[in-house]
């Protein structure tokens, strides 16, 4: 009789607890969020999620803990999230259950909650435990429609001081599988005074291959046609080391030069370029600060070196740079220069929350771009665009990232 | 009335008083201070210099100046400022040759202030030049050490600067500030929403009132040399958590 008892009891408490995760897959799946899974092991709630809800990653997670705090999670001691892009694990962070607990009853504050938590880029383990889970609102054969404006300007013209060419871009984006995901952006002038072939046409159109590996190792290959008129083949390699503190990255590519012209019909199709890059990155977690050396061919197929210190506001990054490459600048009055320096800056744009993502959803584009280049005459120096691959928001899954996204975001 | 005036105040006003100058750095009202924002905070601002007071090569000082800023501050430390300087009234041409002028700037604290101590800030303005020649000629070059003191007493607060601008460069144009240049500010206590700023900036005798409105939008009115009319408005925001 005494065995009955406690064979009911256990199976009654494993029910309850199965049904309890099985209640929060199903609210955050409702909610919008994709590839929900929850398994236990002992005391420990593992929660996997991808979000393409909110722009900003930790304001996702700032939103789950925050439901969580309605939610009797009295069987469990830690909570873990697994966090997903393209369905590829990305990033864990842990919360303990007291902690979470005190929070929810104003002994702490946000950024206690947030200092106490742990967050790593290493995955493999929990990884392990959603290999039998099945998922919920899967994140494949969606359509997703980013719409957003991205204007290239002119300086230093004397005849016309500042030009500047308007478009509105709209993007496809589907994801297939696990890293696999089709692209295809169309950039439409609205607005133009900059002299020189201007069409509103494709500007890429490929498919892409994330994969994450061992040791913090993840790798993306894009084929089609792919950003600064480029027909071909895009690899890029990177390996972090002591979390998100150091990376290398190696990049190669074979591609050919042209363009598609407002018919589709491939122009200008020039001789085949080799790129290859390698690329070396500190992050200064403190300030998130990268410091990035990069060594190679860029854009137009120049050889050289660009040093980058970008910091990191959230979703805002302001970069300053300096580049030489055998490619020499025009300076200003028809100067050659031997080397650029300039700035960039990236900051949010449109709605910070989505709609659900569904079948087909149309949303705003999540960043606006500006590039400054004080002798920007030339091609030389510029940056290879990859356009969306699993690299493109990787620093919002950085560890100290989320946990500074935590501190402002979490209610 | 009293009460109402001073509620208005305390909206319109902040106790955090304006920090910008008219170059676009941290300063007082032309002369730049030894202080430095905190990290992520960052403005966008304009100012103005009336004709006489600004030069660029090649056109002279016939024209009033607008320079056009933004301002970002990192690491607690670090100033870095990006300028865009416009002759009001000029057109942009062959006839004209004039063209607006784009420069960098940027600051380090060297040393943070200390109770017996001041804090001290290595500058330089319109450096591009320095890295590979980006510019024919810097028209705002300056290079300077300035160092930057607050005292408090019950009913004033002094902010108190004094650097030294030097020349390392060989070019046609002077630096901006050459030789000692100092300031002072002073701030009531029981009336913090203005500030009075008395200078001298290694050439002449400046005077200027700065405030702030809504916490966020600085604006300083002053003369330069004592006799011309200048100013600037700035726009505060911080990027980062804190």
């Amino acid at each position: 009789m005494r065995v009955f008892f406690i064979y009911a009891l256990l199976s009654f408490g494993l029910y309850t607890a199965h049904a309890q995760q099985s209640t929060i897959v199903q609210s955050l799946a409702e909610q919008g969020f994709e590839n929900v899974a929850a398994v236990q092991k002992g005391v420990d709630l593992y929660i996997t999620y991808e979000n393409n809800l909110y722009r900003f990653e930790a304001k996702g997670l700032a939103n789950i803990i925050a439901q969580l705090t309605d939610t009797d999670l009295s069987p469990y001691e830690r909570v873990h999230f697994l966090l997903r892009s393209q369905d590829i694990p990305m990033a864990l962070a842990t919360l303990s259950i007291n902690d979470l607990n005190a929070y929810k009853s104003g002994l702490i504050d946000r950024y206690t909650l947030a200092s106490s938590m742990q967050f790593s880029i290493e995955i493999e383990r929990a990884e392990g435990y959603f290999k039998e889970a099945e998922r919920e609102n899967l994140s494949f054969y969606k359509i997703d429609v980013p719409v957003g404006v991205r204007v290239d300007y002119a300086l230093g013209d004397i005849r016309d001081g500042f030009q500047s060419r308007t478009y509105v871009n709209s993007r496809v984006l589907s994801t297939f599988g696990r890293g696999t995901e089709f692209e295809f952006d169309f950039l439409n002038i609205v607005q133009n005074d900059i002299p020189g072939r201007a069409i509103s046409s494709p500007v890429t159109m490929k498919v892409t291959q994330s994969a994450r590996f061992g040791q913090n190792t993840f790798l993306s290959a894009s084929l089609g046609y792919l950003p600064q008129g480029k027909f071909g083949l895009y690899t890029r390699f990177r390996n972090y080391l002591d979390q998100e503190r150091f990376y290398l990255e190696l990049i190669y590519g074979v591609t050919r030069t042209g363009y598609l012209d407002q018919n589709w019909v491939v122009q200008n199709n020039r001789n085949s370029d080799a790129l290859w890059q390698a690329i070396f990155n500190y992050r200064w977690n403190k300030y998130d600060t990268d410091i990035n050396l990069a060594y190679g061919t860029f854009a137009a197929a120049d050889l050289g070196y660009k040093f980058q210190v970008q910091r990191q506001f959230n979703e805002v990054y302001f970069s300053l740079f300096y580049s030489r490459t055998d490619l020499a600048s025009a300076g200003s009055f028809n100067s050659e220069e031997p080397a650029i320096i300039g700035f960039s800056l990236t900051v949010p744009f449109g709605q910070s929350k989505f709609m659900k993502p569904g079948r087909f959803r149309a949303r705003t584009e999540d960043q606006f771009y500006l590039l400054y280049r004080y002798s920007g005459f030339s091609f030389s120096g510029l940056d290879v665009m990859f356009a969306n691959d699993i690299f493109s928001d990787i620093r919002e899954f950085y560890p100290e990232v989320l946990r500074k996204g935590l501190m402002k975001h979490l209610k | 009335m009293k009460q109402t005036l001073l509620a208005l105040l305390f909206v319109l006003g902040s106790f955090h008083l304006s920090a910008q100058s008219l170059t676009g750095t941290n300063g007082l009202f032309k002369i730049p201070s030894a202080y430095v924002a905190p990290d992520g905070h960052s403005y966008i601002g304009a100012s103005f210099y009336p004709k006489g007071y600004y030069e660029l090569y090649g056109n002279g000082n016939r024209f009033t100046g607008m320079p056009t800023f933004i301002t970002l501050s990192f690491y607690d430390r670090v100033e870095f400022m990006f300028r865009y300087t416009h002759q009001l009234g000029q057109v942009v041409s062959f006839e004209t040759g004039y063209f607006p002028d784009r420069m960098f700037t940027v600051r380090y604290r060297l040393v943070n202030e200390g109770y017996n101590y001041p804090a001290i800030t290595i500058g330089l303005h319109d450096f591009s030049e320095a890295f590979g020649g980006t510019t024919v000629l810097p028209n705002f070059y300056a290079s300077y050490l300035v160092s930057s003191k607050t005292f408090e007493t019950p009913d004033l607060i002094f902010g108190t600067t004094l650097g030294y601008g030097f020349d390392l460069t060989d070019s046609y144009n002077p630096p901006l500030f050459e030789g000692f240049f100092t300031g002072v500010e002073v701030t009531f206590t029981h009336f913090p929403y203005v500030t009075l700023v008395a200078e001298y900036d290694s050439e002449s005798f400046n005077a200027a009132l700065k405030t702030t409105v809504l916490g966020h939008l600085h604006f300083a009115v002053g003369l330069l040399d004592m006799q011309a009319l200048s100013g600037f408005f700035t726009y505060r925001f911080n990027l980062s958590n804190r």
